[in-house]
């Protein structure tokens, strides 16, 4: 017995079986009510979320022999559907042709399969539909091929094109087509409609594992579908009688469960990185996606800010708000801030690492170490203030240097400030204040170098210059080049010169 | 041949078997986990019990006329690649990466491939090896063939890398993952099949990570380069680089087994500095990278291993290996 795909058997055959997608449906509907049909169509948006389907069930409407004209409910496929349907669903109809964009890209088939026959009046149906999947993946001289007849199609042609990257179509394709954008699915409409599968394929699942399922879709139906098929195949295998719980649905789908994450989460807080060694030892010994567990964790600490916020923003979760509010007490939001920046580059690291494992490890005692971080805003202010203090010292000329070296060594002190390294800036992306700290810490000598290590400023008594000397005053008509010469030999400018390290920029004369 | 003989990964295992009891699978699979676990043996194994005509309980019976028949034949000439390449047995076929790519035109006919009905067995079926290697006009090329295949074909794609993979493809296959085999369990294994200590083979089971390596590596060779290794650590505390320039002289033939190698020892030393030495995986060498450990901070192993991960990385592009060594040596010793 051949055995179909859950997400293929339950295929929306109507317009109002299709989820999540009520806008699009209605102006489609609508489009077919009042006969106003235009000859290209495209779809997009992300996997799974209905976008072919539609395109059939359009196609569907337009030829239903139900009426005499394009009928907006189409039969669906178990009753006693028209000629025409059946075949659509069954993708066999004559004059309904199904082209998949990306095995064909070369522009010799497009010439063959499309535009050829464009121009032969549909054999039994009203309309010749063109459904053409992946539209994206043509060559550019396909694209180009098209233009015209897409522009200029006969009149009972009608183009459906379906695509996950509409940004790689070109503009003047896109200009001769009426655009649909397809939105993610709402985890509870996914929920709703797992939950009527399940009922109608006489599934005993707990409806907890059915939001996992919804959860781990994300957005995307088919994604769920696919993964519920996995779980009720599994199950299944475990000879288990009893309804299906949450954990085979974890298990199944190599997701780290919520006692994992929370696991983690605590030893962060109580900065145990033992803990955090031994949890991805084991999720690893599990054979489980360590990236996914990375994302599942940011979801995590995403949550446990919102509920900081506000806790009407929480969708349905693993956990629940009170919970949230418990485990996030020992965090705060500028914390939550710096974890959520941290593991997100984490993120990316990982999908590219070598030894993935030793990644995350690293990655997530760091989190510990971040904690332990001053925040850098502290720093931040006692720098603006020893910056204040530097400057207002260059204008009233010259302090004194025991005055001035002092309060810099009561700024910086020797264990107050703890030393910052770019590693630890990292996290940081204000830009404002990244270029800020920039300019402070040049003014220290250095870039990004440990405070501590910076050299201290230390003004010192040059006794080279001799102040007894005196030199002439410039005449009243004497040029800017002249007076320029004076002022850089004057003993003052060199005191200040030697004082503040400063440089001569510009001459301006009070005359 | 059979299920028995292949460790690790029991839960996987048992749903494999009961695929091949019922005689049914999903349309698209999708087997991830590290490299060398176990997949494709995997793959191969339930391809052949489920066209075994004996079959008892799962198994296959390994003597009849489908399971001899069912083997993965690596062809030589450059075309091959090209198409599907099919074993003795018409209903199995596999498309393998050439050159680090599986091309567009191996996928082409693969969907042809699955639009025919089964010669000899109840149904047909493709693995697609190393599939995160499938170029973006492959991958997409796959994806209708993915989404509604005739009811008689299957097709199981095989990766370690899944994240690489397109995530429109994802979507549409059930995904098994792999565990690592249990060190202990694959100890054992090692130890029996290669007649070498179970101590050693402890340590080799912790430091290849995976059971086709495992079986692969000379032993003497192996325990020669972690003892290299440890040089490196050794004279990079002692900012000795006269040994180092010395020591790269000899690995940059093998740079990429003795750049894993290093990693794990900056691991171990990381763990050590942690203070929970219990979970190294060298553990025949504890005292001496304690010794190491207390001469370095915590700071520096981590940028060590963020150093050999970065230099591994550049490996994929066929760097000069002997500048690269040296320049990894260099920062390793003088930050």
């Amino acid at each position: 017995m051949s055995y179909q795909a859950i997400a293929r058997k339950w295929r929306p055959q109507r317009f109002e079986e299709v989820v999540g997608q009520e806008a699009i449906t209605k102006t489609l509907q609508n489009t077919i009510r009042s006969g106003r049909i235009h000859s290209a169509y495209i779809f997009s948006g992300p996997r799974g979320v209905g976008k072919t389907t539609l395109a059939r069930i359009f196609a569907k409407a337009l030829n239903c022999l139900k009426t005499d004209k394009p009928n907006p409910f189409p039969c669906s496929s178990e009753d006693d559907a028209c000629f025409s349907c059946k075949e659509i669903a069954e993708s066999r109809s004559i004059d309904v042709l199904e082209f998949d964009a990306a095995s064909n890209t070369q522009v010799e088939k497009v010439r063959d399969l499309i535009i050829e026959r464009v121009d032969t009046v549909p054999v039994r149906d009203r309309y010749k539909v063109f459904i053409i999947d992946e539209v994206h993946m043509l060559s550019t001289s396909s694209f180009n091929a098209l233009l015209k007849t897409l522009e200029e199609p006969p009149p009972q042609v009608v183009f459906l094109m379906a695509t996950t990257e509409i940004h790689r179509v070109p503009a003047t394709i896109l200009s001769r087509c009426q655009k649909f954008y397809f939105q993610t699915i709402s985890t509870e409409k996914i929920f709703q409609k797992l939950k009527s599968i399940a009922e109608k394929e006489n599934v005993e699942i707990e409806d907890e594992a059915l939001w996992e399922i919804a959860r781990a879709g994300e957005g995307s139906m088919r994604d769920a579908l696919t993964s519920f098929d996995q779980v009720i195949s599994f199950a299944s295998t475990l000879e288990k009688t009893s309804k299906i719980q949450i954990e085979d649905v974890v298990t199944t789908l190599g997701r780290a469960s919520s006692e994992v994450l929370r696991r983690t989460i605590n030893a962060v807080a109580e900065g145990n990185p033992s803990e955090i060694i031994s949890i991805v030892d084991e999720i690893s010994r599990k054979g489980q996606n360590l990236i996914v567990f990375c994302h599942d964790l940011l979801l995590l600490i995403r949550n446990l800010l919102v509920v900081k916020i506000s806790d009407s923003l929480i969708e349905n979760n693993a956990f629940s708000s009170e919970e949230l509010k418990k485990i996030g007490s020992a965090f705060t939001e500028k914390d939550l801030i710096r974890l959520f920046h941290s593991l997100s580059e984490l993120q990316t690291r990982l999908r590219q690492a070598k030894e993935p494992r030793y990644q995350l490890e690293v990655g997530l005692v760091k989190l510990i170490e971040i904690r332990r971080l001053t925040p850098i805003e502290e720093i931040i202010d006692r720098l603006e203030k020893l910056e204040k203090l530097i400057l207002s010292s260059s204008t009233e000329e010259v302090k004194k240097k025991s005055e001035l070296t002092q309060t810099i060594e009561d700024l910086l002190g020797s264990d107050s400030l703890s030393t910052i390294t770019s590693s630890d800036l990292e996290h940081v992306e204000i830009s404002s204040l990244d270029s800020e700290l920039e300019e402070i810490l040049k003014f220290q000598g250095d870039d990004l170098k440990p405070l501590k290590n910076a050299p201290k400023i230390t003004v010192s008594k040059d006794n080279s210059i001799d102040r007894s000397v005196k030199i002439p005053k410039p005449p009243k008509d004497a040029s800017e080049e002249e007076i320029r010469k004076w002022v850089e030999n004057h003993p003052k400018t060199a005191l200040i010169k030697s004082y503040l390290g400063a440089r001569l920029i510009k001459v301006e004369s009070k005359r | 041949m059979s299920f028995s003989d292949l460790i690790g990964n029991e839960a996987v295992k048992k749903i494999l078997k009961a695929f091949a009891r019922k005689r049914k699978l999903p349309h698209a699979l999708l087997f991830t986990g590290e490299d060398g676990v176990g997949k494709k043996s995997f793959a191969i194994e339930l391809v052949r019990a489920l066209f075994c005509q004996n079959q008892i309980d799962g198994e296959s019976c390994s003597i009849c006329h489908a399971c001899k028949k069912i083997r993965l034949n690596i062809p030589s000439e450059k075309e091959d690649f090209k198409k599907v390449i099919f074993s003795s047995h018409g209903d199995f076929g596999v498309v393998l990466p050439q050159n680090k790519v599986i091309n567009v035109d191996a996928i082409r006919d693969l969907e042809m491939q699955t639009r025919l009905k089964p010669l000899e067995a109840q149904m047909r079926i493709f693995i697609i090896d190393e599939a995160e290697k499938m170029t973006s006009a492959a991958s997409n090329a796959l994806l209708k063939t993915l989404e509604e295949p005739p009811s008689t074909s299957h097709v199981i794609l095989i990766s370690s890398h899944a994240n690489l993979i397109l995530p429109t493809i994802l979507s549409r296959c059930q995904i098994l993952s792999f565990a690592p085999v249990d060190f202990k369990e694959m100890a054992v294994f090692l130890s029996r099949k290669r007649k070498i200590p179970l101590e050693s083979a402890q340590v080799l089971a912790r430091c290849a990570k995976n059971v086709s390596k495992a079986l692969a590596v000379d032993i003497e060779e192996f325990f020669e380069r972690r003892k290299q290794v440890l040089e490196v650590f050794k004279a990079s505390v002692n900012s000795d680089f006269v040994t180092l320039l010395g020591l790269t002289e000899g690995i940059s033939d093998s740079i990429e087994e003795f750049l894993e190698l290093m990693h794990d020892v900056a691991h171990d030393l990381w763990i050590i500095k942690l203070g929970i030495s219990d979970k190294i995986s060298n553990t025949d060498l504890e005292s001496q990278l304690r010794t190491i450990a207390e001469r370095v901070n915590e700071k520096t192993i981590l940028t060590w291993l963020e150093e050999i991960e970065e230099l591994r990385k550049a490996m994929q592009v066929n760097p000069n290996k002997k500048i690269a060594s040296d320049a990894l040596f260099v920062k390793m010793t003088y930050g």
